[in-house]
């Protein structure tokens, strides 16, 4: 009989080691977004269980359009509001309404901002409205309650294409990721004490949206758009949600092209009659009242940049604290401690949009980048006395002859550097070894062509001239890559 | 999908649970309840069918001894007739309403493994006719026999001599059979979902998109298709042994490494073995074998072999399919000293391996291409699948990055060939009559630990199942 116990205990432990090394498998091989995205979903979530409890006056909820718009930051810098950005790429009104549902279970939000992009038909050939890939990736960051069940018995049952045992046994989802995992699946446990700008994410395009966009004004009020039945259906949960928790609901739209005024009327018209507010950044009174620039101020026709961001955020914290009586913090280090890391952030936005050779040589000169350079045809005529001087400050001698080859690289306080008639090639790493590299430049006699290439991705923009391409080692991403030809235009 | 489904398993470990805590004489009454919540979970339509014809078959099986000759005859032909009624009216009359006669096909229920079952419980109401066996009185005890639930929908197909008793007088706990069957459990796991799975994605993509994809393509696929049948059937024999092993209960081994088979005749010694020996105990051999001269013995082979195509399926490919290992058998035999003849003209020795793995080659090229008509869509394009293999010539595109196409990544690709060969080096191993899993059995706990866990993420990550994929069902299970 001892025998068999024997054999249940070492059952028992052989089960609790197979459990736990495929519980961590199949965490590694779910898709994560962290800081180094664009839209970093899973550090959003993540990062939202490690604030303090009740420490959050006001969520924001909706797409990317919201993540984009709402900066918590600002909002606590200029107001001290504590908020956080719960938005995500895509995020339909169902997670919405289960992410503001577990968001309840840890915070005590005084208001709730929700956008309404996605009551609209987006992509109709989803059940849910939106991509399931975004679907699960919001609900994968959730932590297992009885709202995670909830909110994946109601997904399954509305897309019939999901199952719950997936969601269990993520492997049966995300198994074939195998052939694609990178250094990001392994490093979870660090990127996910990455959360500083709260679900905030800063895009850094400039004067690229349409020129001859204007703001709509009401001028057939009777119009209206009509919306998607099961978004309508979180819509009314979402209200009686915070209804029900006293928390004041703001509707709103931010700066989009796909909004128009017909959609307005029928947001308007709800809101109206459910007794809660709607700003809309896209009618010309919220519009000019933040004093918002399309060009400037956007990132492409959907999504507002860093700039048009703080317009949009300081414009609803003014409407929180003056018509929400959401009253601020003195102080609270979750927010006053990464105000210098949104810096950082700032930096690297404003180097993209750098014109100015010498004032952008200036930017990158710092040791969170690693700057990448490479001549194509012939860079000599670039060079006057005052921009070697410039590049040498940064660490390059640029001892260039006419039609020569160049490369050079700055990584790690350590540069390198190579010019001459021939085709010319490095390859190296930055980050500690972590990330690699190869730079290649031909000259006019060499082949007139360049390669900038980081973990095998090609960033050159491969014009003629001095590219350059900028990594930050920080944020693990390229910020910038540029050409400066012969006129040290951009 | 059953036997590799989550339910299923929940299942198994509750049975087990309960099977070790109940008293030795009791715990067929385990695998009993087991039975009916197997059918419970798992059997929602035609379960009635089943019923029906197993009782009728206990009822035979006790009204045959004791009765005259003649009466015993004419109650044995009975059962026959019953028992095998709802299998033809199922699984064949369509072929007669649609192909034959022309008119829409009837949509009939079709109780799982009903080909299986209905073999077990013809061989069954023999043995007591023959006077082999004695029958059994308790009801209970027989439905297990029918019902026993690992192997019920894909066999093996067991005999009631040797399978009745280990279910009935209950097993006592023993260690080495509970991990050895977790072993093969695993395994069949393996063969499932990282081979056979995976090669039927190309397999799928050539053969359902007939004539797009010719020449090499189809020698592609076709080998592929050997492959993934092979697998798996093995594959689900595989689990049934081992789920059935855990309970202390050996099944029989359905198979012997049948793609080493140097001749037709020995394929079908290692192919669906429990299959090959019913028929030969229950057909060939009653026919009169070969004891009733060449002719005799020729036309008792085609008959077997068209019992066979017949059981597989309705439909003239099956027939067709059947007949052609007829064939190949009566023209093995009538050529076998011509061909030895050769042999011996270009100096290959009888006993050298030049010999063995050239009969070995031929052997699977011959099962191969029967092969493809089984897997066609119809006869008719079988045959155009062979005509196209042999007169179509693009053997480039393996050479270039065609062959990444068929729906496998190189990456796949890979995994794909390195489980095949370990699966062969496995084989061979076994092909020298040692056991694998008794030689694993025999290693260090904690580095039989470490290759379980390394195995169940290998699958895990290198199977092909979830979402985006069509899950393949057991080849076999649609019988």
């Amino acid at each position: 009989m001892r025998k068999h116990w024997t054999f249940v205990v070492r059952v028992l432990i052989f089960s609790l080691i197979a459990c736990a090394v495929i519980t961590i498998v199949n965490y590694v091989i779910t898709p994560k977004k962290y800081y180094e995205d664009l839209w970093p979903t899973t550090a959003t979530y993540k990062g939202f269980y490690k604030m303090d409890k009740d420490t959050v006056d006001v969520l924001f909820l909706g797409s990317s359009h919201v993540a984009a718009a709402f900066n918590p930051q600002v909002i606590y810098d200029k107001y001290n509001i504590t908020s956080y950005n719960l938005a995500c790429e895509q995020q339909n009104l169902v997670v919405s309404y289960y992410w503001l549902k577990e968001a309840l279970r840890y915070q005590k939000p005084t208001a709730v901002v929700l956008d309404l992009y996605m009551l609209y038909t987006f992509d109709p050939s989803e059940p849910l409205n939106t991509s399931e890939s975004f679907t699960r990736m919001a609900m994968d960051s959730m932590k297992w309650s009885d709202i995670k069940w909830d909110a994946i018995n109601d997904i399954c049952r509305l897309d019939k294409k999901q199952t719950i045992s997936s969601y269990i046994f993520r492997n049966v989802r995300f198994h074939n990721r195998w052939m694609e995992l990178n250094e990001n699946d392994f490093e979870f446990v660090i990127l996910e004490n990455h959360y500083e700008l709260k679900g905030f994410s800063p895009l850094s395009q400039r004067s690229v949206a349409s020129e001859d966009h204007e703001p709509f004004m009401t001028t057939n009020p009777e119009g209206e758009a009509e919306p998607e039945e099961l978004m309508m259906n979180y819509l009314d949960k979402i209200v009686q949600l915070c209804d029900d928790n006293d928390i004041d609901l703001i509707l709103t739209k931010t700066p989009s092209d796909s909004w128009d005024e017909f959609k307005h009327n029928t947001v308007q018209k709800y809101a109206d009659k459910n007794n809660v507010a709607f700003y809309d950044f896209n009618h010309s009174d919220v519009y000019n009242g933040c004093e918002f620039n399309w060009v400037k101020d956007m990132n492409d026709n959907w999504h507002t940049n860093v700039w048009g961001a703080k317009k949009v955020s300081k414009y609803m914290a003014k409407l929180l604290q003056e018509d929400y009586a959401v009253e601020g913090r003195e102080y609270d280090a979750q927010w006053a401690d990464t105000k210098e890391y949104y810096q950082h952030i700032m930096d690297d936005c404003k180097i993209s949009n750098t014109n100015d050779i010498y004032e952008y040589l200036k930017e990158i000169n710092n040791p969170r980048y690693t700057v990448l350079i490479a001549a194509q045809t012939d860079m000599s005529s670039c060079l006057s006395d005052d921009l070697k001087k410039a590049f040498s400050e940064l660490g390059f001698d640029m001892d260039v002859e006419e039609n020569d080859s160049y490369y050079g690289v700055k990584s790690d306080d350590t540069v390198t550097e190579d010019a001459g008639q021939d085709a010319l090639s490095y390859v190296g790493s930055a980050r500690s070894k972590l990330v690699d590299f190869s730079v290649t430049s031909q000259g006019y006699y060499a082949g007139n062509a360049c390669s900038i290439k980081i973990d095998d991705v090609e960033y050159a923009k491969q014009g003629n001239g001095i590219n350059i391409v900028v990594y930050c080692n920080e944020n693990r991403r390229v910020i910038d890559s540029v050409v400066y030809n012969e006129y040290l235009y951009r | 999908m059953i036997y590799i489904s989550l339910k299923y398993y929940v299942l198994v470990i509750a049975a087990l649970i309960l099977y070790y805590i109940f008293p030795l004489k009791l715990r067929w009454l385990v695998l009993f309840t087991a039975n009916i919540a197997f059918y419970a979970f798992f059997y929602k339509t035609g379960w009635w069918i089943f019923l029906l014809t197993v009782i009728f078959c206990y009822l035979i099986g006790l009204a045959i001894p004791g009765q005259k000759q003649k009466t015993g005859k004419l109650t044995f032909i009975a059962g026959i007739i019953g028992v095998t009624a709802p299998w033809l009216i199922i699984k064949n009359s369509n072929f007669v309403i649609a192909e034959i006669l022309g008119r829409d096909p009837v949509s009939f229920i079709v109780p799982l493994g009903i080909s299986f079952y209905t073999l077990q419980l013809i061989s069954y109401m023999a043995d007591v006719y023959m006077e082999r066996i004695t029958p059994e009185k308790n009801i209970a005890k027989f439905i297990l026999f029918a019902s026993f639930f690992p192997q019920l929908l894909q066999g093996p197909i067991p005999r009631y001599s040797q399978l009745s008793h280990q279910l009935t007088n209950g097993n006592i706990f023993d260690e080495e059979k509970v991990v050895k069957g977790f072993q093969l459990i695993i395994w069949g796991f393996f063969l499932k979902l990282v081979i056979a799975d995976k090669a039927a994605i190309i397999v799928n993509t050539v053969f359902d998109n007939y004539p797009a994809y010719t020449g090499a393509y189809i020698w592609i696929a076709s080998f592929l298709y050997s492959i993934q049948l092979y697998t798996d059937f093995l594959a689900c024999t595989t689990l049934a042994r081992g789920v059935s092993l855990m309970f202390g209960i050996e099944l029989v081994s359905n198979f012997e490494r049948p793609y080493y088979a140097r001749s037709i005749k020995d394929f079908w010694r290692r192919w669906h073995i429990s299959l090959s020996t019913w028929l030969r105990d229950y057909i060939y051999i009653p026919l009169g074998g070969n004891r009733k001269g060449k002719v005799r013995k020729y036309i008792n082979l085609l008959i077997t072999f068209i019992v066979s195509g017949i059981w597989h399926g309705a439909g003239f490919k099956f027939l067709v399919w059947g007949l052609l290992h007829a064939v190949y058998q009566i023209i093995g035999e009538l050529t076998f000293d011509y061909r030895e003849s050769i042999y011996e003209f270009c100096g290959i020795r009888a006993d050298s391996r030049k010999k063995k793995w050239i009969k070995i080659t031929g052997t699977f090229l011959l099962v191969n291409f029967a092969w493809i008509i089984f897997r066609a869509e119809t006869l008719r394009k079988g045959i155009l699948l062979i005509t196209d293999m042999v007169t179509e010539f693009n053997p480039w595109v393996i050479l270039n990055d065609r062959i990444f196409t068929l729906g496998l990544a190189w990456k796949e690709m890979v995994v794909l060939g390195a489980a095949i060969y370990l699966f062969h080096k496995i084989a061979k191993y076994q092909e020298q009559g040692k056991s694998a899993n008794d030689r694993f059995y025999s290693q260090p706990m904690l580095f039989r630990w470490g290759v379980y866990i390394a195995a169940i993420v290998g699958i895990i990550l290198f199977g092909t199942y979830g979402f985006g994929f069509n899950a393949q069902d057991f080849i076999y299970g649609g019988f």
